[in-house]
C-alpha cells in the first residue's frame, strides 16, 4: 500500500528526515512512533502531498502523491480544522463530493456517522461538538476520502481517556473492515493496543520496523520479581548462577530476576529452585514486557 | 463538475451560516435607504436650524445627488465591510488549515478556488445591483428631478461590476498570499489612492476603478467610453484573477 524509501526533508537547513525507509502493507494498522519533533507529521504531510520532499521515493498504491496525479488519502491532522459552521452531515456530504463519491450518499453518510457514534449529533453544528466528537467526525471524513488508506496524525494526543478509548475502538473497527491505517502517536499504550506493526522513528530514520510481538521478543527484558518471606543471605549470587538468569537485583526482601528464553521455562525453573532451597515466597509477579521498554531501549541505544 | 457544485454549496452555506451575507447586505442595502433619506431631510434640518444654503436646496431636489451619495458610501464603507466579511474565505481558511482534509480527500485545488470566485463575487455583484435599485426606488419617491431609468440601469450595472472587481481582487490577493487581513488593508487603501491617481492622470479607459468616479459623479450623460471599457475590464478580470489565483494555489505550500 505505502512504500517509502530514502525519504529526506530539511527545514531551513535542519534535517528532519534523513533517508527514512518504511512500508505499510494492505489492511494493516501501522503505528509510527517517535518523540515530539521526530518527523512523524512531516512524513505524513509528505505522504498526503501537502509537503514537498527533498529526496527519496514515496508511493501509495504505486502512485507518487507529489506527482501530477492526485492520490486521495483519508487524512486526519493532529488538530483537525473543520468547517465549524456546518453540521456533521453537511461536512461529510462535502467531503464525499470532494472525494468523488458516487454511491448512495445518504446511506453511506449514515453508516459512517454510526461507525463514529455521531448519528445523534449529525444535525448539530460542528462548532458545538466536543474535542473528541470533532476528532471522530474528522475520522469519518477521512474514511470517506481515503478509500482504503487512512492516515491519522496523533489522533488521541489532545483527548481525555474516554475520548482516546473511543478513537482506539474506531481504529480496531477499521482493522476489522480491512482498512489500512497509518497511525502516528507518542502514546505507546495506544499503539500497543491496535497496531499490527510499528516503526520507531528517531534521528530522521526508522530505527526498527516489525510486529509488536517480534520487537518485544527481541528487545524487551522480561522480569520476574518475588518477595522472600525471610532474609536469605547470598540468594542473589545463587540466583545469578541459574542458567536462564541474566541479572538479579535486590531491594530488601524483594528480588528482581532478569531472564532469557521462554517465560514459562524460566518461571518453572525459578519455582523449582526456590522450592529446592526451601525459600518461602510471600509475593510473586511476572512482569509483562511493554512497547515502552522496547522503545526506550531502541532510542537509548542510538 | 460535482466537486464545483459541492464547493459552491459549501461556500454558500459559509456565507449564510457565518452571517457574512448580512454584512454584505448591510453594506449595500442600509445605505440604499439611509442615504436618500438623509439627502432629503438634510436641507429641512438645515432650514430648521436657520441655515439656508442653496446647495442643500438643490440637493433636496436632485435624485442624482442621492444616488451619488449612496454610491460613494457603498464604494467606501460598503466595500470595507465586504472586505472584512471575506477575510476567512480569502485565505483565512488556508491559515486555519481547514482546507487540508477536503484537499487530501481529492478536492482539486483549482476547484476549491473557483467556487469562492463564483459565490462571493456573484453575491457582491447582486448586492451592488439590487442595492442601487433600492436606492433608486427610495429616492424616486423623494426627489423631484429624476434620473432616467436607462442611466440608473447603467449605474446599477457599474456598481455590480465594481463590487465584483473588488471582491475578485480581494480573493486573488488573499488566496494567493494566505494573508487575508493584510490583503484587505492594502486593497482598501489601494482602491482609494490608485483610483484617485489614475483619475488625476486621466487614465480612465479600461480602468475598473474609474467606475467609482462615474458612480459618484452627478454629471449626465455618463462618459460612455470610460464606462464601457471600465465595466468590460472589471468583468474580464474576474475570471482571469480566478485562473491566476488557482494556478498560484496549486503550487502553494499549505502546511
Amino acid at each position: 500500500m505505502i512504500q517509502i524509501e530514502n525519504l529526506r526533508k530539511t527545514y531551513s537547513g535542519r534535517p528532519v528526515l534523513n533517508g527514512l525507509t518504511m512500508d505499510v502493507k494492505d489492511g494493516e494498522v501501522y503505528g509510527l512512533i517517535g518523540r515530539n519533533g521526530a518527523g512523524k507529521s512531516t512524513t505524513m504531510n509528505i505522504l498526503c502531498g501537502l509537503l514537498k520532499r527533498d529526496g527519496g521515493t514515496v508511493l501509495i498504491n504505486g502512485k507518487d502523491p507529489a506527482g501530477g496525479e492526485q492520490v486521495p488519502v483519508g487524512y486526519l491532522p493532529e488538530s483537525p480544522a473543520l468547517y465549524e459552521y456546518m453540521t456533521g452531515y453537511e461536512y461529510l456530504s462535502y467531503i464525499a463530493a470532494s472525494a468523488g463519491y458516487t454511491g448512495d450518499l445518504k446511506k453511506r453518510t449514515g453508516e459512517l456517522l454510526e461507525l463514529v457514534d455521531l448519528t445523534g449529533a449529525a444535525g448539530q453544528r460542528i462548532k458545538g461538538y466536543s474535542r473528541g466528537m470533532k476528532q471522530r467526525i474528522g475520522m469519518a471524513a477521512a474514511l470517506y476520502s481515503g478509500h482504503n488508506l487512512v492516515v491519522l496524525d496523533e489522533p488521541t494526543s489532545a483527548l481525555d481517556p474516554q475520548g482516546r478509548a473511543e478513537i482506539m475502538e474506531i481504529i480496531l473497527r477499521l482493522r476489522q473492515m480491512g482498512k489500512t491505517v497509518l497511525l502516528s502517536t507518542h502514546i505507546l499504550s495506544d499503539v500497543e493496543r491496535v497496531a499490527d506493526r510499528v516503526g520507531i522513528l528517531n534521528g530522521g530514520l526508522i530505527q526498527e520496523q516489525d510486529s509488536i510481538g517480534n520487537l518485544l521478543k527481541r528487545y524487551a527484558d522480561p522480569i520476574i520479581s518475588f518477595e522472600a518471606a525471610c532474609d536469605q543471605p547470598g540468594l542473589c549470587e545463587k540466583l545469578k548462577k541459574l542458567p536462564f538468569c541474566q541479572n538479579v537485583s535486590q531491594n530488601g526482601p524483594y528480588y528482581f530476576v532478569w531472564y532469557t528464553g521462554d517465560q514459562n521455562d524460566a518461571n518453572r525453573a525459578l519455582f523449582q529452585f526456590l522450592n529446592e532451597k526451601h525459600i518461602l515466597v510471600n509475593r510473586y509477579q511476572l512482569h509483562m514486557a511493554t512497547l515502552e521498554q522496547v522503545y526506550l531501549k531502541i532510542i537509548g541505544q542510538r | 463538475m460535482k466537486q464545483l457544485k459541492a464547493g459552491i454549496k459549501k461556500d454558500s452555506i459559509e456565507l449564510f451560516k457565518t452571517y457574512r451575507i448580512y454584512i454584505f447586505a448591510l453594506g449595500f442595502f442600509l445605505f440604499a435607504v439611509l442615504d436618500p433619506l438623509m439627502m432629503f431631510l438634510l436641507p429641512r434640518m438645515m432650514e430648521a436650524l436657520g441655515l439656508n444654503l442653496s446647495i442643500f436646496e438643490l440637493a433636496a431636489r436632485l435624485q442624482s445627488m442621492a444616488l451619488s451619495s449612496y454610491a460613494g458610501d457603498c464604494t467606501q464603507t460598503g466595500m470595507l465591510a465586504m472586505l472584512l466579511a471575506m477575510l476567512s474565505a480569502a485565505g483565512g481558511d488556508q491559515k486555519k488549515q481547514s482546507c487540508v482534509i477536503p484537499l487530501c480527500a481529492g478536492m482539486k485545488r483549482e476547484t476549491y478556488i473557483y467556487s469562492k470566485f463564483i459565490v462571493y463575487p456573484v453575491t457582491a455583484g447582486a448586492c451592488g445591483f439590487f442595492g442601487y435599485w433600492l436606492a433608486y426606488l427610495v429616492s424616486f419617491f423623494l426627489f423631484e428631478v429624476k434620473v432616467p431609468l436607462g442611466e440608473a440601469a447603467m449605474l446599477a450595472l457599474a456598481l455590480a461590476a465594481f463590487s465584483i472587481f473588488v471582491c475578485s481582487v480581494m480573493l486573488f490577493l488573499g488566496c494567493s498570499t494566505g494573508k487575508a487581513g493584510i490583503s484587505a488593508v492594502i486593497l482598501f487603501f489601494a482602491l482609494t489612492i490608485v483610483g484617485s491617481v489614475l483619475t488625476m492622470l486621466e487614465r480612465n479607459q479600461y480602468n475598473p476603478l474609474a467606475l467609482q468616479s462615474i458612480l459618484t459623479g452627478v454629471s449626465s450623460p455618463i462618459d460612455l467610453p470610460n464606462y464601457l471599457t471600465g465595466l468590460l475590464t472589471a468583468l474580464i478580470l474576474w475570471p482571469l484573477l480566478a485562473l491566476a489565483a488557482a494556478q498560484i494555489f496549486k503550487r502553494k505550500k499549505i502546511i
